[in-house]
């Protein structure tokens, strides 16, 4: 018997280092919203050098956890993507 | 080959053929010998329980080692012996000094040697990994289940000693391989439930900002270590740690608020940049018995192995034996408090091995944090771990830690897991350093340990560098 109830509510705030970069971010992350699992509600805004990343999770609390978890990688893993990038395009 | 459950029922056919071997032996007055360790505590409860309920007379003895000396002083009992959690490593050493037809070993470590007539299960030789797919205790639980008719308690300590021995591997932090059938047999009968949740030591007892603090399966920069900074964050988020008069545990909050702990802690992780895969470690599995009275360490698997771990630790593995066996009162107060004093000793070791200038020594293939007089030998373990799990994930170099006990010096050693899956065996390399230097070790690929002559460190270094480059050198492509 596994336990699973309740709502979960989040907002994660992810600073970067220029608004630039944030952007960029943002706008790679964001179709990924459109795929959304069963009772978990999650977008994005941008402010200034900020993503800001609400969630609401009908899952219980550990999937609220995982969601953020899921978030969290790919934002890293596209601003690594985006550095990269720019370090060998910039001479 | 061999698929993993054909494996799993020809493990689980052995067990039943032995236990009915050591029935018809009919032994009536027997040695239980164990390793001192949670693991080993828990398969030596199992192991007495059992032939407590059968009516067999017994004795226990706890070792931290196979040595000559120890041997002697077994063999001085002139009874049968079951090694149990330990044993497989020494075969030739324990036939030299035991008469093999008196002995039985269930165990899970790597086994080295002829095992002679002696009666021995071991994961190892049955296509399972002894590593993670089951612990000592797993194996005496399977064995002694079969001699009795109530085996409750024995598939709670199968558990304890499975997660004492780190074998958390599968997702989410859960039991895997012949450990996760152990669990589901206490699911089916209403022992154990299995949940998701944050996985912060002593959920079912201790005080909110304590058990951030005191977690030491990851490190939060600035809380871990630190209750007031942990009780400031908690009130920080609007969490009340206090009811009238009493600490709140992580079991008393309600989904609300862990929503709030969860984002406060994500956002906090975040704003020190620090990497994803350190906050997954704060969720997963969590094994809760539900027998146990609420708000006790027995009820939580992990501080359930805890309590075992600290025991064993500081030396008083007999005391950890009788609460694991069901021993309630004045010796489970007094495991309680060998438990906070264990918690003291490691952290005071671990804080003075990362702030010593000079402790820390890193090469090419070796991490090596010297504990020569600044760590307490006695949780040199516990120390290599929690360094271990602090480091990054992509972190791909052998952790060397060592503690002194008089002339001897002791090493633990930790392999970062995608070393191991790509072939690195921690075990074997501490087993081949030690012997060059006239010392003993082993263990398993992940983590082990040896002891040394205190004056051959440098060589035993010299040694741990050079068969870990040849190991590195053959290491597996994925």
């Amino acid at each position: 018997m596994r336990k699973n109830s309740s709502v979960g509510f989040a907002i994660l705030e992810v600073e970067f280092r220029e608004p630039s970069l944030a952007k960029l971010v943002y706008l790679s992350t964001k179709p990924d919203e459109l795929v959304e699992a069963k009772g978990v509600k999650a977008f994005s805004e941008i402010k200034d050098s900020k993503i800001v990343f609400r969630v609401i999770c009908r899952r219980g609390v550990m999937s609220l956890a995982y969601t953020l978890y899921e978030y969290l990688q790919n934002l890293k893993l596209i601003e690594e993507a985006v550095l990269t990038l720019e370090a060998a395009t910039c001479p | 080959m061999i698929n993993q459950s054909d494996a799993q029922r020809g493990f689980i056919s052995k067990a039943r053929e032995l236990a009915g071997r050591l029935s018809s032996l009919d032994w009536d007055d027997v040695l239980i010998v164990f390793h001192a360790d949670a693991d080993g505590t828990a398969a030596a409860a199992i192991a007495c329980i059992a032939l407590r309920d059968t009516g067999s007379s017994f004795c226990a003895m706890s070792i931290k080692q196979i040595d000559k000396e120890t041997l002697e002083k077994i063999a001085s009992f002139s009874k049968p012996v079951i090694f149990l959690d330990i044993g497989s490593g020494y075969l030739d050493e324990i036939k030299s000094v035991l008469d093999p037809s008196r002995v039985v070993i269930l165990d899970h470590h790597e086994p080295e040697g002829d095992r002679g007539g002696i009666l021995m299960l071991n994961p190892n030789e049955h296509g399972l990994n002894g590593g993670s797919d089951i612990s000592g205790s797993g194996v005496s639980y399977l064995v002694f289940k079969n001699l009795v008719e109530d085996f409750s308690r024995m598939n709670e300590l199968a558990i304890v000693g499975a997660l004492a021995d780190m074998q958390d591997v599968g997702p989410n932090r859960s039991l895997s391989g012949l450990n996760s059938t152990i669990v589901l047999e206490g699911e089916e009968n209403g022992y154990v439930s299995v949940e998701e949740d944050f996985v912060f030591f002593g959920r079912e007892t201790l005080p909110l900002h304590v058990s951030i603090a005191s977690s030491s399966n990851f490190i939060i920069p600035g809380l871990t270590g630190d209750e007031n900074v942990a009780l400031n964050f908690l009130k920080s988020l609007g969490i009340e740690v206090r009811e009238d008069d009493t600490w709140r545990t992580f079991n008393d909050l309600s989904e609300v608020e862990k929503s709030k702990l969860l984002t406060g802690l994500m956002q906090y992780m975040a704003d020190l940049g620090l990497s994803p895969e350190s906050v997954q470690n704060m969720f997963g599995t969590i094994y809760v018995f539900t027998p146990e009275p609420k708000g006790t360490v027995l009820r939580d698997g992990r501080e359930f192995s805890a309590l075992l771990n600290s025991c064993a630790r500081m030396g008083f593995s007999n005391i950890g034996l009788a609460v694991a066996m069901g021993e309630r009162g004045r010796l489970f107060e007094e495991a309680q408090q060998i438990s906070k004093e264990y918690r003291t000793v490691v952290s005071k070791s671990l804080s003075n091995i990362l702030s010593i200038p000079g402790a820390r020594v890193e090469s090419k293939r070796v991490l090596l944090y010297n504990g020569d007089g600044i760590v307490d030998p006695r949780v040199l373990s516990p120390v290599a771990s929690i360094i271990s799990a602090s480091l990054p994930k992509d972190f791909e170099k052998i952790l060397v830690v060592t503690a002194s006990e008089n002339d001897v010096l002791k090493v633990s050693i930790r392999v970062p897991k995608s070393l191991v899956q790509r072939g690195f065996d921690g075990g074997l390399l501490a087993s081949s350093a030690a012997r060059r230097v006239g010392g003993m070790g082993g263990g398993h690929d992940v983590a082990s340990g040896a002891v040394i002559p205190k004056r051959r460190f440098q060589s035993f270094m010299e040694a741990v560098e050079k068969i870990a480059e040849e190991q590195f050198s053959r290491l597996r492509n994925t």
